[in-house]
């Protein structure tokens, strides 16, 4: 074999502490200069924390609640959609708990990632206060815009002031527009990871509600694949 | 009950009783005992039986990116996720980590549709014309961050120069992106004083053999995962628990200084 010499990791300087910016370690954990068990357990909802953590500062009342009602509305994530079906896919195959929860956390993300960019003239119209919401996610369904009512009166019952052109949003069009406007969360990459967290739990029940090995019940041919040689 | 569904094509594979097809071969009759590795990597990213001329330069392209010290980010997130002693805890973490990463085989991808560009904008002057200057360097004006450039921590990426040896040795230092992109390296170390990094004659190699810019990424993902399974392995062989859990006096906490929650 030929001789190593060494390489940059020897011969640079280096930091030796690994930084943290929002949780300290050890003994009465803070994050973002709160004392979490202390202070916050028992008085706090999660949803404070997760508000917390990825703002850096605490809600209001009012943007708390709101915040609350925007995370329940994206909670219910059905099977047939790609996360839930792949997490069933990761339980049926016998995957663990990390298998399960790495498959839903990365499809969840993935939908997140497609759907917030896929939003960014909302975001922009939102950001403009002045111009008209785009055409693309007004809802032309009364059945939707009855769903997306539900939100706008929970938002509104939380005390938050909604603008009345959110109810003409596709739901989850308003759940995006009530987090950004009413909750004050704007940076694309939050607003992504919130989706995800929201629909977690519901993702992970569902494949763990999944008995593994039982292929059988598994409808295969949903939806159909047609093979063909031909490039 | 999907009757009313469209069907979704595919060429990957058909599962039989006795044989199963793969991109229109049988996989016992055609493929068994005849493709190698590099070679089904290469037809699962690209759909194409690569040549054994084109998969030695692959093997070649596969070995020298093999920097496989745990020390280096993705692989150090690798002993992470297997420090709790699953490899495919690593892996996963691994691969999930590439998505969209600004390190790794995107850099590759990135860079040859890069080339494209230029070679398209260039097209049939020579690449040691003027004009290819002046594209190169709008380029540069327009983009933020070009892929293919920049070697961190050190003056030249010794994997461009060892792949440089191995295409010179295989003939592989004559075609059209090959050239174009020694070219381009040359342009922008003497007006931007930033070299070449290896994915620049990765791209420049993987165009020359044909391959499309949107499977490299997949591609080089497959054929570089030695590096991602040896650590996962040893990783999760160790277990160790100083991975697991550092001991606090290694952290610093640069966040926000401590405050009251309000009592109301």
């Amino acid at each position: 074999m030929t001789k190593h010499t060494a390489g940059p990791v020897e011969d640079l300087k280096w930091a030796e502490k690994l930084q943290a910016s929002v949780v300290t370690s050890g003994l009465r954990p803070k994050i973002h200069g709160y004392d979490v068990r202390g202070e916050m357990a028992g008085r706090a909802s999660f949803s404070e924390v997760i508000f917390l953590s990825l703002t850096g500062e605490l809600p209001n009342k009012t943007v708390l609640k709101t915040f609350d009602c925007a995370m329940c509305f994206l909670a219910p994530v059905s099977v047939a959609e790609a996360p839930v079906h792949a997490a069933v896919l990761s339980g049926l195959c016998g995957s663990g708990t990390g298998g399960i929860t790495g498959v839903a956390a990365v499809t969840l993300a993935e939908k997140a990632r497609w759907t917030v960019s896929h939003h960014m003239k909302l975001l922009s119209a939102l950001s403009d206060r002045t111009s008209a919401l785009p055409e693309q996610y007004i809802s032309e369904n009364s059945a939707e815009k009855n769903e997306t009512a539900l939100l706008v009166n929970a938002a509104e019952s939380a005390g938050s002031s909604v603008p009345e052109t959110f109810r003409e949003l596709k739901p989850v069009s308003a759940a995006i527009a009530v987090l950004f406007q009413c909750c004050g969360i704007a940076e694309p990459r939050i607003l992504e990871t919130l989706i995800t967290i929201a629909s977690l739990p519901c993702t992970l029940a569902e494949g763990m509600a999944v008995k593994p090995g039982n292929f059988r019940t598994y409808p295969i041919e949903l939806p159909r694949f047609s093979y063909s040689s031909a490039e | 009950m999907s009757s009313n569904m469209d069907f979704l094509p595919t060429r990957v594979g058909l599962a039989g009783w006795n044989d199963h097809r793969h991109f229109g071969y049988s996989v016992f009759n055609d493929l068994a005992g005849e493709v190698t590795t590099t070679g089904l990597i290469t037809l699962a990213s690209t759909g194409k039986l690569a040549s054994r001329e084109d998969c030695a330069v692959l093997d070649d392209i596969a070995v020298i990116l093999t920097v496989a010290d745990p020390r280096i980010y993705p692989l150090k997130l690798v002993r992470l996720a297997s420090s709790w002693g699953s490899s495919l805890a690593g892996l996963s973490a691994a691969v999930a980590a590439m998505n969209g990463a600004v390190v790794g085989p995107q850099i590759s991808q990135d860079a040859a549709y890069w080339l494209k560009e230029i070679a398209e904008k260039l097209g049939e002057n020579p690449v040691d014309s003027p004009v290819l200057e002046k594209i190169v360097l709008e380029q540069f004006e327009l983009r933020k961050r070009v892929s293919g450039f920049g070697v961190p921590f050190r003056n030249v990426d010794e994997r461009a120069t060892a792949l440089t040896v191995c295409a010179e040795k295989r003939g592989r230092d004559t075609g059209r992106y090959w050239n174009l992109q020694k070219a381009v390296a040359a342009i922008v170390l003497e007006h931007r004083n930033l070299a070449a990094n290896v994915g620049l004659p990765v791209a420049g190699l993987s165009l020359d053999m044909g391959l499309s810019p949107g499977h490299l990424s997949a591609l080089y993902t497959g054929l570089t995962m030695n590096v991602f399974i040896a650590n996962a392995v040893e990783g999760a062989d160790q277990a160790p628990a100083v991975l697991r859990c550092l001991p606090d006096s290694f952290v610093e906490y640069i966040g926000a200084p401590p405050r009251v929650y309000p009592q109301d």
